[in-house]
């Protein structure tokens, strides 16, 4: 009762409150022939005697005016395309009136070439439609909530839906989609429903990053799969639909600058661009050429440091069609320049050989300053010959150059280590450019023979290419005991040895696809019955080349002090002709083959589409192993057979049960079929191929209830099994010959993963909620090893067996938007939180040993406002919170032991408590801009 | 009809969940190609060969060879093996791949010598102190590993390697195309061997090993037995004349090493064999190491570093940059350790007796002053204080060593008979015995000494 107490009297002040007002017009505004509340129609009540009052719709289509006068009033509501709406009341004082409009579309009757069901594709609306209306469970962010949202790349919206986190690269932007819980390999990404190649050397989905978010009309994430898609998506697809051209003329127009917290705190570090060769010296020169050391720039390891640069965030985008309707067009070009700098510290780890406790070797500070350029340029033309016949052609170009600096300082725990502040330390600036681009052509047809017959067809030609330079000087310092007591700094020295290390990697991958469908629509008892057969086939050849040259220090000069410039340090080429061995120059062609039979209709409230999926693989390779070794040539072939059923009960217009099963596959990635031994400099453990690696296959089921109350709203709640065989996942193992673990793709097994997921959106009036919480759980078993001292006293080890959820996978994630909209005052505004749980990073060899990321909560907000006619100012500020990135082992730090020694005191570390591994700022940004619409 | 395509659906959905359907992968991997081993029929050793290079002969190499699992090289006595390399690329410094038994019985009277073709000329440029070429790396070494695995021998272990009265020189070329990228990252320096075969013997007695690149010999596990050798002038910038890493096993005895980059001797328990790293170091002797080493915090003389144990007793470490050294994280309560020997010419080496970094410390029958230049050990041949450490306290480049401190050259580190050296030392523990062979094709292990150091007033110890 005592809890009671004060919302009664808050209930009661209300009421009185609300007795007061004079009189009330209440009411919404929808569309008449859909009934979709209409958000933004400008509502004007008026009399005779001067009173005149607007307002807006908010979201769900409301409008309200207070203090209304008595007596005959006059409503008059207007939309963009709609007829102009009026009526008359008769308002008692005191009393309050609802009002019910339906508007109505103008008919447009040009001509007879009929353009359907466009509505605004981009509109949030249409995408709640899509997920209503689809054969298949998915989950659509539409270009205005993109456009309203914090984020500028693809890859930071996916993470809004719900059961999706991203896995974010060293600069903090979101690179990958995670979609419950699936590791990205799991994971595909179509533009306009088609793959395109990926410039990621790893990885052979495209990495999300590279596509700015303007460029697209909506994003689609499948959580099933039907038989007409290609059937390598264990977790799901990312589905980019870029803009299509608009019915009117339209001009949009955007131009932005943006600053990062961590670059105005501590500024940016340039460096200069190779003078000399791109590519190289071996692949310019041929496989006997001698480097000199006038092959060599050192342009890449002069560094300067600008203030604050300011980033820029461009777009425009110009589309119309013909007066006859028939040719559309639209050009869409976008540019992004972003700076950011990376703060960090990491922990190297080991485990004590005694206790297998975490012990820590090297304590690490890290910075990074990274520029990102994006650069696209989209072009989509259509044409329709007849209300039968259509084609449409897509010609992208996507560039995506990063710049980035890295600097690294890394103190030995171990070796020399004798208190806080001592040991050994190497310093390794680093200068890293990447330029990743790629074209992709598609032509698409859709033909309707006869009234239940169609054709449509797709054929694809694109390239995806990266080449990535790196340029590495070793310097080695120390802070050590003296003999005398004393701790002496160091000079900075170049490591004799290693000196200088330049790596040049390029690889390209190539797509050339055929897609052809045929759809017909008999009735049958009388039903409609939609069957489609079709195949596609993909010719896909991906070529490496890797070469690493080390410069290092003449013998007689094998003391050189490093001052900050180093063309006052003279270097010699150690390995003249670079790597020409190294596995990673590779050419790989895998051709996929594929054919399905789906039927599809629907009886009384429920629907049904199913069928079968034929996909064939085939893939060769030949590396630059020498044929002593193993895995110089490879092929590969293998085929499956992947159904898949869809059913969705349609309770009422509002409400969808859905229940699907699908299976699916999940191929390797061409990186790590290729027995190579170098790749990544960043890897904690040197990682190594594994040609014998299998496909993972799953059995994917789901169960869904849609409710979509009003247009805008929608309440989404389902659950979700998948059983994997063969999951493939980086493990640490021993190989015969080498000293130390490495990491290498295999298969595990069987991986069970499930879960459920609610999604929840609500307006009211001006304000929004959207809200969406997934919990996934998977398990998975693998050996490890636990290190001990064996009876005789000697150290060993021996393996256990220890499960785990899957790698990336968070048992929790959730997200939360607030919205507020004012149409009338053109001001929009949102603050998005997302939360994704703690997870695995790494897989440990050892025991109880893994790597997990701390579970983090980002908060990110924007706000937009009209300040003339179709100009609006807006501003975006992400990571407020400075979320940093933690990475920990579940396992005590052990008792305070000797410096040098498991336990040694250091800083971040506390004994008892979980051992600290990592931690990663990346600084909050800011954006501010104008953009205009026509 | 209705009824009929709902009771059609609930069939075809049963089928459906069964039909699903994945063949296996049809693989076909390119296995390791196994060449057929050749006698030795010629001068030239080339391709995959076995047999034996007869007594007083002398073969050449010219481009990498490979012994194979099971197969046998051997050298008679008197055996010249003269790889011709240059040291400029990978394919032009040969190396030797051996993945079954290697056996050289170079004797007291007739050595063998596994060098490059233009050794003489290099020994000469090292005399005159000039040492660019010496550490050039001119070929790519012994490599002693398991042979890949093929279906018809999964599980390769290697061979034994016994090296006997053998001179290997002058290793170090750049790695490449035919390395295992595990342990020699293409462009790395080679060593003049590298022995990990964790089941099979390392037996190295009575050798010389001089003018490696980088390391001189890295053991990733072996029984090692490792008698009675000189080690000289090895490592150019950095790099240690035995370095023994996790698996490795076994005694080293009555070496001699002079003009160590780095340690003469190193232990660590680095790597994941499962076996640690337990070695018994003792009646050697170490001078002038560890002042090439660019690197700080790295040791001089010998290093018992990461969980690595054993024991080390009777060595004899003068004018070492830094003296024995027990780092905090190796187990340390498992290394026995006392009866070293320590001459320092300056205070820098004097405060680094025991590595200041390290946890090691003065033992009763340690003999070491807190003084420089006490205790001189009164080596036959060779003046202790010829040299200015206090000047050249390291890290230094090798053209400022003067070859007498380097080299063994006209030296001769035998013990007067006033020498305080002489019968401090411990008798009273055993080797360790890992290799249990003995014989021509087995070990001959030189039990503890009296005297400290490699060479015993009694003519036993190194033969050298």
């Amino acid at each position: 009762m005592k809890k009671l107490l004060p919302l009664l009297i808050l209930l009661f002040y209300s009421t009185v409150n609300f007795a007061q007002n004079i009189a009330l017009v209440r009411g919404t505004v929808t569309d008449k022939q859909t009934g979709e509340p209409m958000l933004g129609a400008v509502v004007t009540l008026k009399n005779k005697s001067g009173y005149s009052k607007s307002t807006g719709t908010g979201l769900d289509g409301s409008f309200i005016f207070k203090n209304a006068p008595a007596g005959n009033l006059e409503i008059e509501v207007k939309y963009v395309s709609y007829q102009k709406y009026e009526t008359n009341i008769e308002l008692a004082a005191n009393a309050t009136r609802f009002v019910k409009v339906q508007l109505e579309a103008k008919v447009n009757n040009l001509n007879d070439v009929v353009v359907t069901g466009h509505g605004n594709r981009e509109s949030d609306q249409s995408a709640r439609k899509l997920e209503q209306r689809s054969d298949q469970v998915l989950n659509a962010v539409s270009a205005k909530t993109i456009e309203v949202s914090p984020d500028i790349t693809v890859a930071n919206v996916t993470q809004r839906v719900s059961g999706v986190s991203i896995e974010r690269s060293n600069n903090g932007e979101g690179q990958y989609a995670i979609i419950r819980g699936m590791e990205k390999r799991y994971t595909y990404t179509l533009v306009n429903g088609f793959k395109i190649p990926s410039p990621d050397n790893k990885n052979r989905y495209v990495p999300l990053d590279i596509f700015p978010a303007d460029i697209i009309e909506r994003l689609e994430v499948y959580k099933s799969l039907t038989p007409n898609m290609e059937g390598d998506a264990i977790g799901g697809g990312i589905n980019l639909v870029l803009k299509n051209a608009p019915d009117d003329f339209t001009m949009k127009f955007n131009l932005g600058t943006g600053l990062s917290q961590s670059v105005a705190d501590n500024g940016f570090t340039n460096f200069g661009n190779n003078d000399k060769t791109f590519r190289s010296p071996r692949i310019n020169n041929g496989n006997n050429y001698n480097a000199s050391i006038g092959d060599f720039s050192n342009n890449p390891q002069h560094f300067t440091n600008s203030k604050l640069p300011l980033g820029t965030i461009a777009g425009l985008s110009v589309g119309g069609r013909t007066a006859d309707k028939k040719f559309g067009a639209l050009v869409s070009l976008s540019y992004q320049n972003i700076y950011k700098n990376t703060n960090g510290v990491f922990f190297q780890t080991d485990v004590d050989p005694v206790s297998n406790a975490p012990l820590v070797t090297d304590i690490q500070s890290r910075t990074y300053s990274t520029q990102q350029q994006r650069t696209s340029a989209i072009g989509r033309f259509d044409y329709k010959f007849d209300r039968n016949n259509h084609v449409d052609l897509n010609a992208s170009f996507i560039d995506l150059a990063q710049n980035q600096y890295r600097y690294v300082s890394d103190t030995s725990l171990n070796l020399a280590r004798t208190g806080i502040g001592q040991g050994r330390v190497t310093e390794n600036p680093r200068s890293d450019r990447m330029v990743q681009k790629i074209y992709n052509f598609q032509l698409h047809g859709d033909h309707k023979l006869a009234d239940n017959f169609s054709v449509n067809w797709t054929g694809i030609y694109s390239k995806a290419t990266a080449n990535e330079n790196r340029y590495q000087l070793a310097l080695i310092t120390g802070r050590t005991l003296q003999a005398d007591g004393s701790v002496l700094q160091q000079p900075v020295t170049i490591d004799a040895l290693k000196g200088q290390t330049q790596t040049f990697a390029y690889n390209s991958d190539q797509d050339k696809s055929g897609f052809l469908n045929f759809v017909y629509t008999p009735t049958i008892a009388n039903t409609k019955v939609e069957f489609s057969v079709g195949g596609m086939y993909r010719n896909k050849t991906r070529n490496s080349t890797y070469d690493q040259y080390t410069l290092g220090l003449p013998l007689t000069q094998s003391t050189q002090y490093y001052d900050g410039n180093i063309d006052h340090n003279t270097f010699i080429v150690s390995t003249l002709q670079g790597t020409p061995s190294d596995p990673l120059n590779y050419d790989f062609t895998e051709n996929v083959g594929g054919a399905y039979g789906q039927f599809k209709f629907t009886t009384g409230k429920l629907q049904v589409l199913g069928g079968v999926r034929y996909e064939h693989t085939d893939q060769n390779w030949v590396d630059a192993l020498p044929v002593t070794q193993l895995g110089k040539t490879g092929s590969i072939k293998y085929y499956d057979f992947l159904p898949s059923l869809n059913l969705k009960y349609m309770l009422d217009d509002k409400q969808n049960i859905r229940a699907t099963y699908y299976s699916a596959i999940s191929r390797p990635n061409f990186y790590e079929l290729i027995p190579h031994t170098t790749g990544d400099p960043d890897a904690d453990y040197q990682e190594v191929g594994n040609p014998y690696l299998k496909h993972a296959t799953a059995d994917n089921y789901d169960l869904r209830y849609e409710f979509f109350p009003k247009a805008l709203d929608q309440f989404l709640a389902g659950v979700f099994y998948k059983r994997i065989e063969n999951p493939i996942e980086y493990a640490l193992v021993k190989q015969s010959s080498s000293l130390d673990y490495v990491s290498q793709a295999g298969n595990f097994g069987t991986a069970h993963n499930y879960g459920f997921e609610v999604d929840v959106t609500k307006y009211v009036r001006h304000f929004g909620i959207r809200a969406n919480y997934a919990f996934t759980q998977s398990k998975i078993t693998t050996t490890k090893r636990e290190d001990y001292k064996d009876a005789n006293g000697n150290n060993t080890f021996r393996t256990v067996d220890q499960s785990r959820p899957l790698q990336g996978q968070s048992k929790n994630i959730g997200n939360i938007s607030l919205l507020y909209k004012d149409v009338k005052s053109g001001f929009d505004a949102q603050i998005s939180a997302v939360y994704t749980g703690e997870r695995i990073n790494s897989v440990s060899a050892y025991l109880n040993n893994d790597v997990w990321q701390k579970g983090f909560t980002t908060l990110d907000f924007s706000a937009e406002k009209r300040v003339y006619k179709n100009l609006y100012i807006y501003g975006k500020a992400t990571n407020l919170l400075n979320t940093p990135y933690k990475l920990f082992i579940k396992l005590p730090y052990p008792p305070l032991g000797k410096p040098g020694a498991s336990g040694q005191a250091i800083e971040y570390q506390t004994a008892g408590e979980n051992t600290f591994v990592r931690r990663d700022t990346y600084g909050q940004y800011y954006i501010l801009g104008l953009h205009y619409k026509l | 009809m209705k009824k009929i395509l709902i009771q059609l659906t609930a069939v075809f959905s049963l089928g459906v969940m069964l039909s699903a359907c994945h063949k296996a992968e049809v693989v076909n991997i390119s296995q390791p190609l196994v060449s057929t081993a050749n006698g030795i029929k010629s001068d030239t050793l080339s391709g995959t060969v076995k047999g034996t290079m007869l007594a007083g002969k002398t073969y050449y190499v010219k481009s990498d060879v490979t012994v194979n699992d099971g197969d046998t090289l051997m050298m008679q006595s008197g055996v010249h093996l003269i790889i011709l390399g240059d040291g400029a690329t990978p394919a032009s410094s040969p190396e030797i791949f051996m993945h079954g038994t290697f056996i050289s019985l170079g004797t007291k009277d007739a050595p063998n010598y596994i060098t490059v073709k233009n050794a003489a000329d290099l020994h000469t440029q090292a005399a005159a102190q000039n040492y660019t070429n010496v550490f050039k790396g001119w070929w790519g070494g012994i490599t002693c590993t398991p042979a890949a695995p093929t279906p018809s021998k999964p599980n390769p272990a290697g061979g034994d390697a016994i090296i006997k009265w053998t001179h290997i020189e002058f290793g170090g070329a750049p790695a490449g195309t035919n390395d295992d990228q595990s342990f020699y990252a293409s462009g790395d320096p080679r060593y003049n061997m590298y022995f990990a075969n964790i089941t099979k013997n390392l037996i190295i007695e009575d050798s010389w090993f001089f003018g490696s690149k980088d390391d001189n010999i890295r053991v990733s596990g072996g029984k090692i037995s490792i008698m009675r050798n000189t080690f000289e002038l090895c490592g150019g910038v950095g790099g240690e004349f035995f370095n023994m890493k996790s698996g490795t096993v076994g005694d080293l005895a009555y070496n001699m090493c002079i003009g160590a980059a780095t340690n003469s001797l190193k232990a660590s328990d680095a790597g994941t064999t499962g076996t640690q790293c337990n070695v018994n170091m003792y009646n050697n002797t170490m001078v002038n190491g560890g002042y090439r080493q660019t690197k700080t915090g790295r040791g001089g003389s010998i290093d018992y570093e990461k969980s690595a144990r054993g024991s080390m007793y009777n060595n004899l470490v003068v004018n070492c940059r830094f003296g024995p050294r027990i780092t905090s994280d190796a187990d340390v309560v498992n290394i026995k350790y006392n009866n070293q020997y320590l001459y320092g010419y300056s205070p820098a080496i004097v405060a680094q007796f025991y590595s200041v970094d390290g946890v090691g410390t003065k033992q009763s029958g340690d003999i070491m002053s807190t003084t420089p230049q006490q205790n001189d050990p009164k080596f036959y041949g060779y003046d202790v204080n010829q040299y200015n450490f206090t000047a050249n306290p390291g890290p230094i480049s090798a053209n400022l060593q003067p070859y007498a401190v380097i080299g063994i050259g006209t030296s001769n580190f035998k013990l007067q008979t006033s020498s305080p050296a002489l019968g401090k030392g411990k008798t009273d523990f055993s080797p360790m015995m890992a290799v249990k062979t003995t014989g021509d094709f087995g070990t001959t292990i030189t039990l503890p000494g009296k005297d400290i150091g490699a060479y015993q007033n009694d003519g036993t110890g190194n033969q050298h």
